[in-house]
């Protein structure tokens, strides 16, 4: 009677069941079922449950059960290995009350053998369908792996770009079944598979008619459930599902099309893509000309709606799919100004924030490198960067979510993220005011340098611990932290630092001319009648140039991601050009009090110094060296500390 | 017509118009009421910031008597200016405090090594400003990760104890241990007639009570969220992201 809480595995879902866990229940089954709403849940006349793995086994011995993935109105799919051939396929079982209909079995079969003529890279295959002995219809099906459409938009993994890439392939897809005389008929963002390798397959291919004439069957008696997803379907196919071509199947393209731009529904009176999405104006047209109610102003084949998307994408530099080949040749996503690109980063970025509160657009105004000063194989070729202007948002988080630390009431705690848009280098610098004298920290500062795909660099933390109050009263900050986002730690500084006040509201953002912001986040007050000898304003400032080949990394010391390199320090950007771009934004309150003198930049690290100078080499061993003085030195006060414990103990 | 009557959870929903979560977040903390509400949250939530501060700490003691620190910091201080409605879900809060309180912890420790605050002196700044730096993988995310898992195992296990409280006390042990195989869905590995034969009821008496047995356990998951979230819209968005933490 217990059997089913000895196995570890979960007998519903396949997925194993922690040793945690309550009850000895699946957590992720509990979950679901939580999740379910109220009113449809479960109760007497539940859904039928999926065939056990038993039964499974001894209906199809040919085949190696090894879990359920899917399921719905239409069945359930098992990811099964087919032993002889040793491959993997998707074994869908109908639902199991199809037996009862003897004229399902011959309608299947019909069915069934015009699916199976589907052959198209971009199509399931339908490798064997029948009748297994124990009464389960089934369909023998190429096995993908990968994640559905609506999988893929959930996990933020799809940006709106590839919408222009994607949209082709299905097209061509339902053109080749159009031409055999096959619809879909429910064409929704479940069906559309994208595949480890970024392939487009599109799946259950005239499954919604074969089990739609059962269903309309079913709906006379009072018992059948809606047909198909509403949202998807053409008007006509509502109104009349037998009075439905492959027109149909476009409007259903349309809606995908609609839902993958702007993450919305065409629902009403709803709102044209490039409203909500930035996306080009142009496929406006496009996507309404697939969303007309009366079918015979609709486009007439997805060829058409292939060759439209096609046009606007060739102009516009469509990305690769997730998994293919980042080109390495700069020019098919560098190449030329590419305003839709920009447009659909910030669109990524919407969908992801819910409100910027300020954007602005930045050019690059930078002046040409001082060749001294570059690295050597200066990845950012920033003399003669085409003045394109690229655009950062700043999210909302950053100044909504400047909080104090609650655990340490007087410290400074901001958290903001930003948006790189593709092909671009993004610059944090940190710099610090005395005086009127701006510094640029380059120890403290870093960058990211985007390939094809816009970036999000979240969870930039810049954190002011240690405030202290001293025996005079003097409020001190020991130690700054910045930790710009890319892999979740920090760096650090210490010092000891004059008077300080931590501003009352949110950090403030300065905007200047369109080419970077400068973020205030801190003033030092200085009292009066006397020179401030430290800080006296601490900023970020964030700025934006457009790169012109695909980032590589150039040094051993930047992260090096799939789409991305990052490093601490100053990109390869010559000290001259920061200082003119600090210069053309003062920001220091006594800036005027003092006059603006020459900018410094600090730390100036790699920034400045070819990665084999023989200067920096020798910095790098007195820094090994000093850091074996520092262990010791350590591990002596450890021994100090806990010589003096035992004594105290004593 | 007796107290007695009236079924446990209905008593227990009254209780929850104002959530814990948005008792601490209206007086800030410091009311007593939110003391004793935050305190009872972290109560409920110790295992979820135990499993994240584990990914940290060298060894299990070690975690442990971080996370007793951490909850004993967070509890003294009551300070909660910072905190408004608008951030929502008292699981981001805690994670967000848990970081704060391991970043600074890690700090403190560096700063003793590194001289106490003695000014330093900086030769490459690529490295020294950035001490500890490790290069991010693919794991970066996984001690976040853990956290939502954590807690979503946790609010299973709180609601699952509750409903076993709710049976024992109304003397119906016997028939949540024989009915809680359908919590997690339909299952044909158990016939219900034998559940039936044995719980002495018919065949459409357990279909029922199965009904009810998982219509409570939604009630009560649903009502434990709502103790960590400040807007009653929050709890289906709240259940699909720790959905999502199970996957």
């Amino acid at each position: 009677m217990s059997s089913a809480s000895e196995s570890k595995q979960c007998p519903k879902c396949g997925g194993l069941i922690p040793a945690e866990a309550s009850q000895g229940l699946c957590p992720k089954c509990l979950m679901l079922q939580a999740s379910l709403p109220t009113e449809a849940a479960g109760g007497p006349s539940a859904k039928s449950a999926p065939p056990t793995h038993e039964a499974l086994a001894a209906a199809f011995p040919q085949l190696e059960i090894l879990e359920l993935i899917g399921q719905g109105g239409m069945g359930f799919v098992f990811k099964a290995r087919q032993l002889k051939l040793d491959r993997l396929v998707a074994l869908k079982i109908l639902p199991q009350s199809l037996a009862a209909d003897p004229a399902f079995a011959e309608r299947f079969t019909r069915e069934g053998r015009m699916l199976a003529r589907l052959n198209h890279p971009n199509i399931v295959t339908v490798h064997d369908f029948g009748l297994a002995p124990n009464g389960f219809f089934y369909l023998l099906m190429e096995y993908v792996d990968g994640v559905n459409l609506r999988q893929a938009m959930k996990a933020g993994r799809f940006t709106p770009a590839q919408a222009l890439a994607i949209v082709p392939k299905i097209c061509e897809a339902l053109q080749f079944a159009h031409n055999e005389g096959i619809l879909h008929r429910d064409i929704k963002p479940e069906n559309i598979l994208l595949d480890a390798k970024g392939r487009v397959k599109i799946a259950d291919f005239g499954i919604a008619k074969l089990l739609g004439e059962r269903r309309a069957e079913a709906t006379l008696t009072g018992a059948g459930a809606t047909l198909g997803t509403p949202n998807y379907m053409a008007p006509e196919q509502i109104e009349n599902s037998g009075d439905v071509d492959h027109r149909a199947d476009i409007y259903s393209l349309g809606v995908v099309f609609y839902e993958m731009l702007t993450g919305g529904l065409p629902i009403g009176h709803f709102a044209l893509p490039s409203e909500k999405s930035y996306a080009d104006p142009r496929l406006d047209d496009v996507v309404l000309r697939t969303l007309e109610k009366d079918r015979e102003r609709r486009t007439q084949t997805a060829g058409e709606v292939k060759t439209q998307v096609e046009t606007i994408a060739g102009s516009a530099g469509v990305p690769p799919l997730p998994g293919q080949p980042v080109p390495a040749t700069p020019g098919q996503a560098f190449g030329k100004p590419d305003r839709f690109w920009r447009r659909m980063a910030v669109g990524l970025l919407l969908l992801v924030v819910a409100m910027p509160i300020a954007y602005f657009s930045v050019r690059s105004h930078l002046a040409p490198s001082r060749a001294a000063v570059t690295l050597p194989t200066a990845p950012v070729p920033l003399a003669g960067a085409k003045d394109e202007s690229a655009t950062l948002v700043m999210d909302t988080v950053p100044f909504d979510l400047r909080r104090v630390n609650p655990l340490f009431r007087d410290n400074l705690f901001w958290e903001f993220k930003y948006l790189v848009p593709a092909g671009h280098l993004a610059q944090l610098l940190f710099v610090l005011w005395t005086n009127g004298v701006p510094t640029i920290n380059a120890g403290f500062s870093s960058y990211c340098k985007v390939g094809p795909k816009p970036v999000v660099l979240e969870n930039v933390l810049i954190s002011c611990g240690s405030v202290v109050s001293g025996p005079d009263g003097v409020t001190n900050v020991t130690q700054w932290n910045v930790c710009p986002g890319w892999d979740g730690t920090g760096s650090e500084w210490l010092s000891n630092q004059p008077p300080y006040r931590k501003l009352e509201t949110a950090p403030r953002a300065v905007l200047h001319s369109g080419r970077q912001v400068a973020i205030r986040l801190a003033e030092f007050v200085r009292p009066a009648g006397t020179v401030n000898n430290g800080w006296s304003g601490v900023e970020i400032r964030l700025i934006l140039q457009p790169l012109q080949s695909p980032p590589v990394r150039t040094d051993p010391n930047e992260f090096d991601f799939t789409n991305y390199v990052a490093g601490y320090g100053l990109a390869g950007v010559s000290e001259e050009s920061l200082i003119n771009l600090i210069k053309t934004l003062p920001c220091e309150p006594t800036a005027a009090e003092n006059g603006l003198r020459e900018p410094m930049i600090t730390n100036v690290g790699l920034a400045g110094v070819s990665p084999e100078s023989a200067e920096l080499r020798e910095a790098k061993a007195r820094l090994a060296q000093l850091r074996t003085q520092f262990t010791e030195t350590n591990v002596l006060v450890q021994q100090l500390v806990a010589r003096i414990k035992e004594l105290e103990n004593k | 017509m007796t107290c007695s009557d009236s079924s446990p959870h209905h008593a227990a929903l009254s209780a929850f118009v104002t959530t814990q979560w948005t008792r601490v977040l209206e007086a800030r903390g410091d009311s007593p009421q939110a003391r004793a509400a935050l305190s009872d949250l972290c109560a409920a939530y110790y295992a979820p910031v135990l499993a994240f501060i584990r990914r940290s700490a060298p060894d299990e003691d070690s975690a442990r008597d971080l996370t007793q620190e951490f909850f004993a910091r967070l509890l003294a201080r009551h300070g909660m200016e910072a905190v408004n409605r608008q951030q929502g879900r008292f699981r981001s809060y805690l994670l967000g405090a848990v970081k704060n309180f391991l970043g600074d912890v890690r700090k403190h420790d560096q700063r003793l090594k590194r001289g106490a605050g003695r000014p330093m002196e900086s030769v490459d700044p690529g490295t020294d400003t950035s001490p500890g730096l490790q290069l991010a993988d693919e794991h970066a995310r996984a001690p976040d990760r853990e956290f939502d898992r954590k807690w979503a195992l946790t609010l299973l296990d709180r609601a699952l104890a509750a409903l076993v409280r709710e049976h024992q006390s109304a003397g119906k042990s016997d028939r949540f241990d024989a009915l809680k195989p359908w919590l997690t869905g339909d299952t044909e590995n158990i016939c219900q007639a034998d559940v039936a034969a044995r719980l002495g009821l018919n065949e459409g008496a357990v279909k029922v009570a199965i009904h009810r047995l998982r219509r409570r356990f939604r009630e009560i998951i649903k009502d434990e969220i709502g103790q960590t979230v400040s807007e009653p819209g929050q709890v289906e968005e709240e259940l699909r992201s720790l959905l999502e933490a199970l996957g």
